[in-house]
């Protein structure tokens, strides 16, 4: 019980903070904010796949984009008016293409948004998790199969805007993207969204196929012994992270403006990664942790060092995975505990005697 | 004991095995009937294991059927075999660390259900089957321990326990009395008579004491086939068992306590 209040303080304090934050920030800094928000709720959903289902994926970009694009698609059209977007008129496209025609509908773009991330990553993951492919194979395969698509994405310029991706998004639903006060709204609205991921999140861990999930990653072949399908219990958990990080691109998308396939390359798939990790994997609110601190210190260090942040950034990973290989929020429960137990050592013993007891003889033979 | 159903509830028929041309079983034939207690022994590398994995569809036949309760599961997958009713135990504890004893339970016995209703709690009902297994067991004190903290004989009883809740009509054990001492082998035994009481269930063990103690039937196999069925003092005397299997040790073909061999 004392565990659990101790995690709803702590959820408390952070959202709350995050809630007040915008009162003490420039608009340029809010917007950056809202953007690691978005960040956050990626990195809160590759934790639930990565952390507790041991399913590391390198491909989480891919999602992120797919949500992004369904969302640019239909913001493109509408910036554009009665006219193509623009990157179609330059490439010579005279007609809609019929895949964006549906598009032009708010509520199928939205739907897509959550829709196409969710399925495509049903179709890969079911296919990956029955052939049981685990562990750094399925990282190899989920980062390849990103980086096929960037190249896709890139390859098809009539229909996709080729390397600039959809660009110069001005209008969002009849709102100015560049007006502070939507910024601000956008912000909440990200914030509000990570609040409901992350509460979706821990109910789902906490449930008793939470710990299927944990119980798969841990033995999957004890998994099926006991009568369970592991290739589905992966393959939900996998669309449901798809989908929130598909959410999180659609978020993105809005604040700042530009979706391109740089976006759904390896590095920014890797990058997901080590937001997760720097936070600590496997503790929920690592994702945010980390995903806020590495974007304002990729913020800060870049804007100071513009020739040398790449290498700072990656001397920084390197020293926490060495030194923080539980991250910050693994590092901070870990002395937690330690804490409590070592001024409840009497009790600890006791129980450690416990533990070793066999059972009495009458009551394990009936 | 009380027969509930006369027949087999578990038939394997000319089940051959082979793996890159190493045939592992051949033609095997093995039969169950319910509520039996059946003991399965035989050399290393005779084929119990790989029989095991036939059964609970881990490892695919190369030819031949197995009926389990008049159904052919041979095409079933592992987990829609074990929701058929064929439990496994694995030679070691194989229960998950990182849950709580009540979790590890509260597992198995959330088995069939959807994984949508697996975002709920479990029913009132399983939750009183699952306070009653958890004091069978002997773990009620330790039930919000992680599993890790077990020792490695509470860990056999979780898993046996993890295993009785989902109610199996046969249960598999593999050598569950490896790594135990004396007292913990006896009071094994004793809990699987009484399980086969309610339940079929095949012993692989190579423990002879053991399978002397607490044995009925006993299978004997050898070189992917059965070389002989019988009691164990059957089993025991003879010649070509002894050859293969018993002979490495001279003291287990002349126990003190047993009437004199009988000869087939």
């Amino acid at each position: 019980m004392r565990k659990s209040i101790t995690h709803w303080i702590v959820v408390a304090i952070l959202f709350g903070v995050l809630f007040i934050a915008p009162f003490f920030l420039n608009d340029f800094r809010i917007n950056l904010m809202g953007k690691f928000l978005t960040y956050a709720i990626v990195a809160v959903a590759l934790d639930l796949i990565w952390g507790y289902g041991g399913m590391l994926s390198l491909g989480q970009g891919l999602f992120f984009s797919l949500g992004a694009y369904a969302l640019a698609m239909h913001l493109k059209l509408q910036n554009s008016g009665t006219s193509l977007p623009d990157f179609m008129v330059w490439s010579g496209v005279e007609t809609l293409p019929a895949i964006w025609a549906p598009f032009a509908n708010p509520v199928f773009a939205l739907a897509m948004v959550v829709v196409v991330p969710t399925v495509f990553a049903f179709i890969i993951g079911y296919f990956i998790f029955r052939s049981r492919v685990q562990g750094v194979y399925f990282s190899i395969i989920s980062q390849a199969l990103t980086l096929i698509f960037s190249l896709l994405f890139i390859g098809q310029q009539p229909l996709t805007g080729g390397t600039n991706g959809l660009t110069d998004i001005q209008q969002v639903f009849g709102f100015t993207r560049a007006d502070p006060m939507f910024l601000r709204n956008m912000y909440f609205l990200s914030l509000v969204i990570l609040l409901l991921a992350y509460l979706a999140c821990w109910q789902v861990i906490h449930s008793r196929f939470g710990r299927l999930l944990i119980a798969t990653r841990d033995d999957e072949s004890r998994v099926r012994f006991l009568g369970f399908n592991p290739v589905i219990v992966k393959t939900l958990v996998f669309g449901f992270s798809a989908a929130l990080t598909g959410i999180a691109g659609a978020l993105y998308v809005i604040q700042d403006g530009i979706i391109s396939p740089a976006q759904m390359g390896v590095r920014p798939s890797i990058e997901m990664v080590i937001w997760t990790a720097v936070g600590g994997r496997g503790t929920l609110l690592g994702g945010i942790v980390g995903a806020l601190t590495v974007g304002w210190a990729k913020s800060l260090i870049s804007a100071d060092y513009p020739e040398i942040w790449e290498m700072i950034f990656g001397a920084l990973f390197l020293l926490s995975v060495l030194f923080l290989p539980r991250g910050i929020v693994g590092t901070v429960q870990h002395l937690f505990r330690q804490i409590v137990r070592s001024n409840e050592s009497d009790t600890r013993t006791k129980t450690a005697d416990d533990g070793s007891t066999p059972p009495a003889q009458g009551e394990v033979s009936v | 004991m009380t027969t509930t159903r006369q027949g087999k509830i578990l038939d394997v028929q000319n089940v051959s095995v082979s793996f890159d041309g190493f045939t592992v079983l051949e033609q095997l034939n093995f039969s169950i009937d319910y509520d039996e207690l059946r003991f399965l022994i035989g050399p290393n590398g005779a084929g119990k294991t790989t029989l095991l994995d036939i059964i609970t569809g881990k490892t695919k036949p190369t030819s031949g059927t197995v009926l389990f309760d008049g159904h052919n599961i041979r095409r079933l997958s592992e987990h829609q075999i074990v929701q058929q009713g064929i439990g496994r135990k694995f030679q070691t504890p194989s229960i998950f660390n990182t849950l709580t004893i009540y979790e590890n339970l509260e597992q198995a016995i959330s088995m069939g259900e959807s994984n949508f209703r697996l975002l709920g709690k479990a029913s009132a009902e399983k939750r009183e089957k699952l306070d009653q297994m958890i004091e069978t067991i002997g773990l009620a004190e330790q039930r919000y321990y992680e599993a890790a903290r077990l020792s490695h004989g509470q860990k056999q009883w979780l898993e046996i326990g993890m295993l009785l809740i989902q109610e199996p009509k046969l249960l598999l054990l593999d050598e569950p009395v490896a790594g135990m001492t004396r007292k913990e082998r006896t009071r094994t035994g004793e809990l699987v008579q009484q399980i086969a009481k309610q339940t079929s269930v095949l012993v692989v063990e190579h423990d002879m004491e053991f399978v002397r103690e607490f044995s009925n039937k006993v299978t004997v196999l050898h070189m992917g086939n059965v070389l002989m069925e019988g009691h164990m003092d059957e089993v025991q005397a003879n010649e070509s068992v002894i050859e293969v299997y018993l002979g490495r040790s001279r003291s287990e073909r002349t126990p003190k306590k047993e009437k004199a061999p009988v000869a087939v």
